[in-house]
C-alpha cells in the first residue's frame, strides 16, 4: 500500500500545488491515484461491479477533505486514511444490500429481469421476452413511484449512470441516492407483485 | 459508458472546478488554542470565585486524583474529537482515546472504592454541575468551530469525545474552586454529573455535524454535476 518515496513526493508536490488551485497539478494526481486505489478496493473485497462506485466515492472524498491535508505531513497516510473510510462504508453499504436481497428473492437489483426489462440490455431470449411483457407494466409502475425515487431508479438502472454520476445529477449525496433507487425498486417490485395476484 | 471511463471523467471534472483551498491548522496548534481557552476561562474563574489548586492537594488522594483524571479526560476526549477529524492523525486519535479510556476507568475505579453514598448525593450539587457545563462552554465550542473546518466524517466520535473533554474541562475548573469537603459531591458534582450532561449534549453536536456533513456531500456531487 506504500508507494516509493519519490513517488509519495511527487504525489504531495502535486496536492500542494492543488490546494492552490493549479488544476493540471490536481488531475495528474487524482488519475494517478487510480491504478493504486481501483487495486486497493479490490483487495478490500468490494464486488467487481462496484469497484469504480466506489474508487469514484473516494474521490469525491479527498476532494471534499483535500484542505485537511498539510504540506508537512506525509501524504500517503492521510490519503489512505480518507480511502479506507470510504471503502468501510461501501463495504456496509454492500452488507447491507446483500441482506436485502437475501430476505427479499426476487428482488429488483441490477441483475434481475425488471432491471433488464428497463434498460433493454438482457441477452436470454427467455430473459428478453419476460421483459417484453414486463416493460409496460415496469413502465405504468415507475410512473406511480414518487418523482425522487423514479428518477434515481431511471438513471442507476435506466441510464445505468455510476452511483457518483447519478447523485451528481439528481443533486443528493451518493448514499442518499443508493437510499432512493433502493426504496423505488422495493415500490416497483411491490406494485409488479401486486399486479401478478389474481 | 463504461464505469471506468466515468471515472476518468469524474477527474477531469473534479480538476475543472478546483477551487484553492487553506489547509487547516494542525491539530497540536488547535489543541494548544482551546488549552489556551482553559486557561483564560480559569483565569477569569479566579478572578470571579477564587482557584484553591493547593486546597485540592491538601483535601486528599481521592481529591487530587478526581483532578488529576479531570484534566487527563479534558485533554485527551479534546485531543481525540481535534485529530480525528483529520486524515492521517488516527495514531494520535488512538493514543488520545486509550488515555481517554484508560482516566475514565479509574475515575470508576474511584467510584467503586469510595464509602457507602449518602442518602441524597446530589443535594447543593446543581450549581457545581450548572457552573461546570458554563465553564466548559468556552473551550467546546472553540473546538467544535475547529472541528468543523476538518473533514465531514466521523460525526459522532467527534461530538462525544469533545463534550466529554470540555465536560471535564469545566468539572476541573469547578473542583478547582469549590470547597466542598465531600467525596462524593467531588465525583458526582464535578465528574460524572458534567460528563453526562456533556454526553447529552455532545449527541446534539454529533446529529448537527453528521447532518452538516451529508448537505456537504451533496454539495460535493451537485458540484461534480454542475
Amino acid at each position: 500500500m506504500s508507494a516509493t518515496r519519490p513517488l509519495q513526493e511527487e504525489r504531495a508536490d502535486w496536492m500542494a500545488a492543488a490546494q492552490r488551485g493549479d488544476r493540471a497539478a490536481y488531475e495528474l494526481l487524482l488519475t494517478a491515484l487510480l491504478p493504486p486505489l481501483r487495486a486497493f478496493v479490490r483487495r478490500r473485497g468490494v464486488e467487481a461491479s462496484e469497484v469504480e462506485d466506489v474508487v469514484q466515492e473516494i474521490l469525491l472524498s479527498i476532494h471534499r477533505a483535500r484542505h485537511t491535508w498539510r504540506a508537512d505531513r506525509p501524504f500517503d497516510p492521510w490519503m489512505w486514511a480518507i480511502a479506507r473510510n470510504a471503502s468501510t462504508d461501501a463495504l456496509r453499504r454492500q452488507a447491507r444490500e446483500r441482506s436485502r436481497r437475501v430476505s427479499a428473492p426476487g428482488g429488483f437489483n441490477e441483475e434481475s429481469t425488471p432491471a433488464r426489462a428497463l434498460a433493454g440490455n438482457s441477452s436470454d431470449p427467455e430473459e428478453r421476452l419476460a421483459a417484453a411483457e414486463l416493460t409496460p407494466r415496469l413502465a405504468e409502475a415507475l410512473a406511480r413511484l414518487p418523482a425522487s425515487q423514479r428518477q434515481a431508479v431511471e438513471l442507476l438502472y435506466v441510464e445505468q449512470l455510476s452511483v457518483v454520476e447519478a447523485a451528481a445529477r439528481a443533486g443528493v449525496s451518493p448514499a442518499a441516492l443508493k437510499v432512493r433507487a433502493h426504496r423505488g425498486s422495493r415500490a416497483l417490485r411491490s406494485a409488479l407483485r401486486s399486479q401478478d395476484e389474481p | 459508458m463504461s464505469r471506468s471511463r466515468s471515472t476518468e471523467e469524474l477527474v477531469a471534472r473534479l480538476a475543472e472546478g478546483l477551487d484553492p483551498v487553506r489547509p487547516v491548522a494542525p491539530v497540536s496548534l488547535q489543541v494548544l488554542a482551546v488549552g489556551g481557552i482553559c486557561v483564560a476561562t480559569a483565569a477569569a474563574l479566579a478572578v470571579w470565585l477564587g482557584l484553591h489548586p493547593l486546597s485540592v492537594l491538601e483535601r486528599g488522594r481521592i481529591s487530587a486524583t478526581i483532578a488529576a483524571m479531570l484534566a487527563l479526560l479534558g485533554s485527551s476526549g479534546l485531543t481525540l474529537g481535534l485529530a480525528c477529524r483529520i486524515p492521517g492523525r488516527e495514531r494520535l486519535a488512538w493514543g488520545a482515546a486509550a488515555v481517554l479510556a484508560a482516566g475514565a476507568s479509574i475515575l470508576g475505579t474511584v467510584l467503586l472504592a469510595l464509602p457507602d453514598a449518602p442518602v441524597d448525593p446530589f443535594a447543593e450539587s446543581a450549581s457545581c454541575i450548572l457552573r461546570s457545563i458554563l465553564l466548559a462552554a468556552p473551550s467546546g465550542l472553540l473546538a467544535l468551530a475547529l472541528a468543523l473546518r476538518g473533514a465531514q466524517w466521523r460525526p459522532w466520535i467527534t461530538g462525544l469525545a469533545l463534550s466529554t473533554g470540555a465536560a471535564s474541562v469545566g468539572g476541573l475548573l469547578v473542583h478547582l474552586s469549590c470547597p466542598s469537603p465531600d467525596a462524593w459531591h467531588w465525583l458526582l458534582a464535578h465528574a460524572l454529573a458534567p460528563a453526562s450532561a456533556g454526553l447529552l449534549l455532545g449527541t446534539l453536536a454529533a446529529w448537527a455535524l453528521e447532518g452538516i456533513g451529508r448537505r456537504s456531500e451533496s454539495a460535493a456531487a451537485r458540484g461534480v454535476g454542475a
